[in-house]
């Protein structure tokens, strides 16, 4: 009987080490998070005056309530960028990322940029870059990065190499970018995915690459006849002035009137009331202090059809900001004015430059069919026209989750992952 | 006299030891965490049965029978003391792809297999059985055993960096867990009715739960961007975690009953039903809101909307708010019924064969009502308090599962007896709907049972191992069942795969 007893203690202790064995511990697996420097951003504040060539240039200056004519900036410095002991001193690539309607310098930040960045370099994913977010204009929201006096002269400011300019101040204050057109790209949403193309085009050969989300890429649409037309009549319905003939003069900018302040911008930049200053600054001390402005000459559009005047109003009485809006009271286009914002679509742009002014240039454009505005329709117009002049962008069609449509910049912080990547790889190594 | 002084002397000596022993017995299975089958079903117990891979309906010949057919007790003549432990491993996998529209990432380790936390656990039951003289001769037992056990956890979610880069550290370890034991404390009694041939017996249960529910809501944030910033609630800002813990307790009651019928000497048939009550589980919630950290917004020069007190601040700080309150919920467990035949070959071999089918469909999961909140920031927002305080649900659609089970029993000499068993379980999951980490049942599982019995004097030590083998499932979507817009499946690759030891002793006397 002790036999059996020894046997059974035997067995039984042999299958206990067994199973124990047998049910070794795996862990969990569970991935280790990458540890971030967290180095953070540099916001600047830019004045631009080309004071060699032009000791009072007029950039920004007319802007309403920007007396200093500041482009306001926030920059993303990968902490390798910095000589030692702070960093590496290593040599970095830019990429500019211009804000949407609205959107100020942190607003690429306000949705994980710097996160991002960084778990992306710490990952391995992208190599380090720095990256500036340029701010739209807060007033109106922004003025589509177009070209006139109450606009500002976006053109001279974003893409010229030339001095005093967005790259050449960057450059002189972050020493250890590259000044390479192939260590430099650019983007934007919204407003700012027409100002990054505006840009391109209008400076060949300054970028290397470009990536755009859902925007005003073709005002008219697909069609020529949808675009911004269609919400010609939402904007009068917003303020409640459709068919009202006191448009002129009432037609406002009230901060929930996103539809009406996305049109005076636009109408600001693309058809505004004076196409031509002849104005004198008086600047004291040699310093940046704010300048005062006498206009001694104005050319303006004769048509007065369209014309809204006397609401926009600045603390300096020499800002005259009137405009044309490129619509009438019942929301039909006013082809006088529209034809003023037709020229600065990007494929009449693109027509102006003559040639292929976008050639050597990486395209990245992602769109919704949920975009709010018609950007989809006019986005996909603006590819079509890409491929029809024989350009190759890569492009990506993307949708919100149930519940949460893509609209307007909901998803801005999905698509920077892929912004990133895509600018790092045409960045070469 | 003397005699009958002798047989009193040893009734109270047995009576003491069956007190004694009853008395460790509870202490022992209360002190002491388990597991599961089917659904949260456990394996079943002691060791013949367990040994023959559940087929025990008709044979019930051990105090186990209180679980497997409570009738087998009329047969069994001598008083018997027995207690078992399995010692159980789940081994399972996840690969999650918890993505929001296939592509929207919220911080699951998406693509990477996890492992569920290594526990080993232990599952003892025990009990006895006397037979005394009742009405007419009534065999009597009283155990103690968890019908009903499941415990796992995962740690499956970590914040990305852009939602809030300073609570990694902070984040629950168990972030998924399940322990839900229900043990039953059960009185028995059989008697024959045609002595030889058939015999009735029911067991009243006293059952106790306990629930320990770990789970991670991904919230709507509330704040509808026609009201507030579009920032407040854009990507990555979208969904807020919030991490539960309920840990609470209740009581309740459940009949077993079967039947045992003899058809000859080597024939038997029995047929067995299960009826468990609802449980009302209350206890207190640790709930932990881990909130967006928009270091830009904060930092910004804006004043106005994201200062200390403001609704701005309190969404774009990230500083993760926790608070207790209490709780309350319903357990509804599956009442079952089973059928089982066996054959004896010859003296030395015995055939079982057993079904059951247990009406999984009944547990519908778990719907937490909260009351008696601990102090809320902001609570006198409507939109800030109804959101910190919504009730909670899990909701599940189960179907109901059969079982087959087959067994046989070889006596190899008068002490060594060796066991071995199959079973196909259907899984109460099987179509996927409601599928979370807490419960994984994969799909129809294969059990392989094998084991050894010694008999040594009034002794029986032995054995028995089980290893069962699971089908991969993939859920695909984070699916809202009941329209609270909270993900009520978990969506990615499970895989499963089961170890089991059981040790067991029984006593007669």
């Amino acid at each position: 009987m002790v036999k059996y007893i020894k046997i059974a203690f035997v067995v039984s202790a042999l299958a206990v080490i067994v199973l124990l064995t047998g049910c070794t511990d795996r862990g969990t697996n569970t991935p280790v998070a990458p540890t971030l420097p967290y180095w953070g951003i540099s916001p600047k504040l830019f004045v631009f005056a080309d004071t060699i060539s032009n000791p009072y240039a007029p950039q920004l200056i007319f802007q309403i309530r920007n007396p200093l004519g500041i482009l306001k900036t926030a920059v993303y410095v990968p902490k390798v960028g910095w000589p030692p002991p702070h960093g590496e001193g290593r040599p970095l690539p830019l990429v500019i990322l211009l804000a949407p309607q609205d959107g100020d310098e942190f607003f690429y930040f306000n949705h994980g940029l710097r996160e991002l960045a960084d778990e992306m370099i710490a990952r391995g994913e992208i190599d380090p870059m720095v990256i500036c977010c340029v701010s739209n204009d807060q007033v109106f929201g922004g003025y589509f990065y177009g070209n006139s006096y109450p606009a500002g002269f976006y053109d001279d400011i974003i893409g010229s190499l030339k001095d005093f300019r967005l790259l050449s101040y960057l450059y002189t204050n972050y020493p250890f970018l590259i000044n390479s057109a192939e260590k430099r790209g650019i983007g934007g949403i919204g407003q700012g995915a027409y100002g990054a193309f505006r840009a391109c085009i209008i400076h060949p050969g300054v970028f290397t690459s470009i990536t755009a989300v859902d925007g005003p890429l073709d005002f008219d649409g697909s069609d020529n006849n949808h675009g911004l037309i269609d919400l010609f009549d939402d904007a009068l319905i917003e303020q409640g002035l459709l068919n009202n003939d006191s448009i002129r003069y009432k037609f406002d900018s009230l901060s929930n009137w996103s539809l009406s302040r996305m049109f005076i911008g636009g109408s600001m930049a693309f058809s505004p009331h004076d196409t031509n200053i002849t104005y004198h600054f008086t600047w004291e001390g040699g310093q940046f202090q704010q300048p005062t402005i006498n206009v001694t000459a104005r050319d303006t559009i004769a048509d007065e059809a369209t014309l809204v005047t006397n609401v926009i109003t600045d603390i300096n009485p020499a800002k005259k900001l009137d405009f044309h809006l490129p619509f009438d009271k019942t929301g039909i286009p006013y082809d006088l004015i529209w034809s003023m914002w037709l020229r600065n679509n990007l494929d009449s742009l693109h027509e102006a430059a003559g040639g292929s002014p976008l050639n050597g240039l990486n395209m990245w454009i992602a769109t919704s069919p949920q975009a709010y505005r018609n950007f989809h329709d006019m986005t996909m117009s603006w590819i079509d026209f890409l491929f029809d002049q024989g350009y190759q962008p890569d492009t990506l069609i993307y949708r919100g989750y149930h519940g949460k449509p893509a609209y307007k910049n909901v998803y801005i912080y999905d698509l920077m992952r892929h912004i990133l990547i895509f600018h790092d790889n045409n960045f070469g190594d | 006299m003397d005699k009958l002084f002798s047989s009193q002397y040893i009734m109270e000596i047995r009576m003491g030891f069956i007190r004694l022993t009853a008395s460790i017995i509870l202490a022992f299975t209360l002190l002491t965490p388990g597991l599961f089958a089917s659904g949260f079903e456990t394996t079943g117990l002691g060791l013949k049965a367990r040994g023959m891979g559940g087929a025990f309906r008709a044979l019930a010949n051990d105090w186990t029978a209180a679980y497997y057919n409570p009738a087998g007790y009329a047969f069994v003549y001598d008083n018997q003391l027995g207690a078992n432990v399995g010692v159980m491993h789940l081994r399972n996998e996840l690969t999650p792809d918890y993505r929001l529209g296939s592509n929207y990432e919220l911080g699951f380790f998406n693509d990477q297999t996890i492992y569920n936390h290594h526990e080993i656990y232990t599952m003892p039951s025990a009990g006895f059985l006397v037979r005394l003289p009742f009405w007419g001769e009534t065999v009597f037992g009283l155990s103690v055993y968890q019908p009903f056990d499941y415990s796992i956890s995962w740690t499956l979610y970590r914040t990305p960096f852009a939602y809030n880069d300073s609570v990694l550290s902070q984040l629950p370890y168990n972030q998924y867990r399940n322990n839900l034991d229900v043990v039953a404390f059960q009185l028995t009694a059989a008697r024959e009715f045609i002595e030889d041939k058939f015999s009735i017996g029911i067991g009243l249960q006293l059952l106790r739960g306990d629930l320990v529910f770990n789970n991670l809501y991904m919230r709507e944030n509330p704040l509808d961007s026609t009201t507030y910033p579009d920032v407040l609630s854009d990507r990555p800002y979208d969904k807020i975690p919030e991490f539960t813990k309920n840990d609470g307790n209740g009581w309740g009651f459940g009949l077993k009953g079967g039947m045992l019928w003899k058809l000859n000497d080597k024939m038997s048939v029995a047929f067995t039903a299960s009826i468990p009550f609802d449980i009302t589980i209350k206890g207190t919630t640790a709930i932990n809101f881990i909130m967006p950290r928009n270091n830009g917004l904060i930092t910004d020069t804006d004043t106005t909307g994201y200062q200390p007190g403001k609704i701005g601040y309190l969404f774009a700080i990230g500083d993760p708010i926790s608070f207790q309150s209490d709780f309350e919920t319903k357990l509804k467990l599956p009442p079952s019924v089973g059928a089982g035949f066996t054959y004896e070959v010859n003296d030395k071999l015995q055939l079982a064969f057993d079904v059951e089918y247990t009406f999984w469909s009944r547990f519908e999961g778990f719907e937490f009502y909260y009351s008696g909140f601990g102090p809320l920031p902001l609570d006198s927002m409507a939109i800030v308090k109804n959101f910190f305080t919504h009730n909670l649900t899990n909701p599940v659609e189960w179907n109901n599962a059969g079982k087959v089970m087959a067994g046989c029993r070889y006596e190899y000499n008068e002490n060594i007896t060796f066991l071995g068993g199959i079973s196909a379980d259907q899984s109460s999951i099987r179509d996927g709907i409601g599928f979370m980490p807490q419960f994984v049942d994969t799909g129809d599982k294969y059990g392989f049972n094998a084991g050894v019995l010694f008999n040594i004097q009034r002794w029986e030590i032995g054995l028995v191992s089980s290893f069962y083998v699971y089908p991969d499932i993939t859920i695909y979507n984070a699916t809202d069942l009941d329209g609270d817009y909270n993900a009520d499946q978990f969506p990615g690759v499970y895989k499963a795969s089961t170890f089991e030891t059981i040790l067991a002793f029984n006593y007669w006397f």
